[in-house]
């Protein structure tokens, strides 16, 4: 018998010869049980924490996660699926509620009714999409606020009038609109009558404090914020409890997340959580979504980012205590938005920020 | 002369693969600049059409953004040009080790990522670096708008003086330098047979590493992000918030279609009035 090497057979041996020598090594094996998902969240603690729960799911089912992070805000990940969609790039993406409106928006979410642990996650805390089927896996609840590092300024702070005191120039590090989409506005606005729905005594107290020349740094991520609080540059802000937290390993910090008879200075409260996109590996990431729920994760991973943990039997770490409530305070400091008003209006706001406010803090 | 067979095809690669990299690109931009956003949605909405996204910039505050990007960028450009200039001239008209050390300086320059510049200015200047105690022993005050566009007029000269300098080598280097020279011995003093020769003859040199650096300096996105503190804002970082934090492309893509017509309009002008000068004098 003849015997003839074409391209196509020398591919085929060479294949087979590979095989055989991995084989012995293991190596087969334990590649093809390992599958690959793509995920993203954001940088630090958030990376971190994940980080350690992936390294926890693999002694249930060994998977690898390809990490990319999130540059600043959250949202910025949304034209980044639109431009390959229905291509999917990602899996999973760690983010809130305002990404996650205009994610089921676009129909872009798996629903999620049939994870396990979500049950043990009050329904108050899920995001469901436009047939009401849950699309979100919360993880942990944040808590975002005025606060500032006490040492740097030299009388309390008890209102947001304080803030117009001349001895504070160039102190206050206020938030691009599209950061923490507009929260702090929407506190400036419950402070003089307003909310998400009519913003307007915000850009007016806004106008007030660009002239009054105490805005140092407009900030449009956590980072920046850190740094410039840290380094002593500017002295009030609005963030997160992770923010905080971290700020304070630099200095006193004076939370006003629960400041008796201001209306504005509260705290925002929100989830933020896995989402999982429609795509081929959707059933591998729900079921990494679902292990992240579990009580004793979910209360490890909450400690990590300083933030609330989502399942009812999980117990929030107490250094980070002070930077949320007691069940009792939730109704009268806490303050939920209605993201779905404010992802419809922060387009609007931003360019108003543009048009009105950043002029007057440059004159200032 | 009829061109050969062989240019016609390398021209219409070349054709493709411009159309392909930049006319598309481009056109699909100014095109999503006239479609309707919808908030909460990603990108423009297909099949719709409006002029909302242009009217926005009619505001008095846009054109400040528009003003400011170029003149900021034309101060950064200017006073880098002032800078190069001599780099290139020692380069130019010396032999021996530091030529090398200058040319490799420049080169490296450019190697270095411009975040990786724009962080070392802010760690130098920025809240943790030495430019605040200087600012608040000199009365400024530190997180005032003088001292921030300073900043980033700093950022912008570590991006166009290597380029412009690099651009200016090759111009003095074929001017020559016996004519100089010729001019001293007839009895011009030195510096005005410096101006008067070598740089007259350099005009044209100056404007191309003029052009280059206030292309780079106009375009630039990381340096006003990171040293402008969030209110020294170019066009670039208008197009960010708007293609990035509200997903509002039409928006951004008016913003970038004004800019790429007033920077081509610039740039045209610009040439063609020094053509005219050097051509009338």
């Amino acid at each position: 018998m003849l015997h003839t090497m074409n391209r196509r057979r020398l591919l085929q041996a060479s294949a087979l010869g590979t095989a055989g020598l991995l084989m012995p090594m293991g190596l087969s094996g334990s590649a093809a049980a390992a599958e690959t998902l793509t995920a993203v969240t954001w940088g630090g603690p958030w990376h971190d924490g994940a980080k350690v729960q992936v390294q926890k799911f693999n002694a249930i089912k060994p998977i690898s996660i390809v990490w990319e992070l999130h540059q600043g805000g959250a949202i910025k990940i949304l034209p980044k699926i639109k431009s390959t969609w229905p291509e999917v790039k990602y899996d999973l993406v760690n983010a809130w509620a305002p990404v996650w409106l205009s994610m089921i928006e676009e129909g872009w979410l798996e629903p999620l009714d049939d994870l396990p642990n979500l049950k043990q996650v009050p329904e108050k805390f899920w995001t469901r999409d436009k047939s009401g089927r849950p699309v979100t896996a919360p993880t942990d609840l944040a808590n975002v606020f005025w606060g500032y590092r006490s040492d740097l300024v030299k009388k309390p702070i008890k209102s947001f009038r304080d803030m117009l005191d001349p001895s504070l120039k160039g102190m206050i590090m206020l938030r691009s609109p599209a950061s923490y989409t507009g929260l702090h506005m929407v506190a400036m606005a419950l402070e003089f009558g307003g909310s998400e729905r009519n913003i307007e005594p915000a850009f007016d107290f806004l106008k007030e404090l660009a002239k009054s020349g105490n805005i140092g740094r407009i900030a449009s991520g956590d980072v920046e914020h850190i740094n410039s609080a840290t380094t002593g540059e500017t002295a009030i802000g609005f963030g997160a409890s992770t923010v905080w937290q971290k700020i304070a390993q630099a200095g006193p910090v004076e939370p006003l997340h629960k400041v008796a008879g201001s209306k504005g200075l509260k705290g925002f409260m929100y989830t933020q959580g896995w989402s999982i996109l429609k795509g081929p590996k959707s059933a591998l990431a729900k079921e990494f979504a679902n292990f992240t729920l579990g009580a004793e994760q979910n209360a490890a991973y909450a400690a990590t980012i300083a933030g609330g943990p989502t399942n009812v039997n999980a117990q929030p770490a107490p250094e980070i205590a002070r930077f949320f409530y007691r069940p009792e305070e939730v109704d009268q400091f806490a303050y939920i938005a209605d993201f779905a008003v404010i992802t419809a209006e922060l387009d609007k706001w931003s360019q108003r920020f543009e048009a009105e406010i950043l002029p007057l803090i440059r004159r200032g | 002369m009829k061109p050969p067979r062989g240019a016609l095809l390398l021209l219409g690669v070349v054709l493709v693969v411009f159309a392909a990299l930049y006319v598309l690109p481009i056109s699909m931009t100014v095109r999503e600049s006239f479609r309707v956003f919808q908030p909460a949605r990603v990108g423009g909405l297909a099949g719709t059409w409006t002029l909302a996204n242009y009217a926005v910039l009619l505001q008095p505050a846009y054109l400040d953004y528009f003003l400011d990007t170029f003149r900021i960028s034309f101060i950064a450009t200017l006073v880098g040009l002032v800078l190069a200039y001599p780099i290139a001239f020692y380069v130019a008209r010396h032999r021996g080790i530091l030529r090398t050390a200058w040319i490799a300086l420049l080169v490296t320059m450019l190697f270095l990522g411009t975040l990786v510049r724009a962080y070392s200015i802010a760690l130098t200047l920025g809240p943790a670096g030495f430019l605040i105690p200087i600012a608040r022993f000199l009365g400024l005050p530190p997180n005032g708008l003088t001292l921030t566009e300073m900043v980033v007029i700093f950022g912008l000269l570590h991006m166009v003086v290597p380029m412009m300098a690099l651009t200016l080598i090759g111009t003095i280097g074929n001017i020559n330098p016996r004519l100089e020279q010729a001019a001293q011995s007839l009895g011009a003093p030195r510096w005005r047979a410096f101006l008067d020769i070598t740089v007259a003859l350099s005009t044209r040199g100056l404007l191309s590493g003029f052009l280059l650096g206030y292309a780079l300096a106009i375009s630039s996105f990381v340096i006003p992000l990171v040293l402008g503190r969030g209110f020294v804002l170019f066009a670039t970082n208008l197009i960010y918030v708007r293609f990035q934090d509200t997903a509002n492309y039409p928006g951004g893509a008016a913003i970038a279609t004004v800019m790429l017509v007033l920077s081509f309009g610039i740039v045209y002008g610009l040439t063609h009035l020094v053509r005219r000068r050097l051509e009338t004098t």
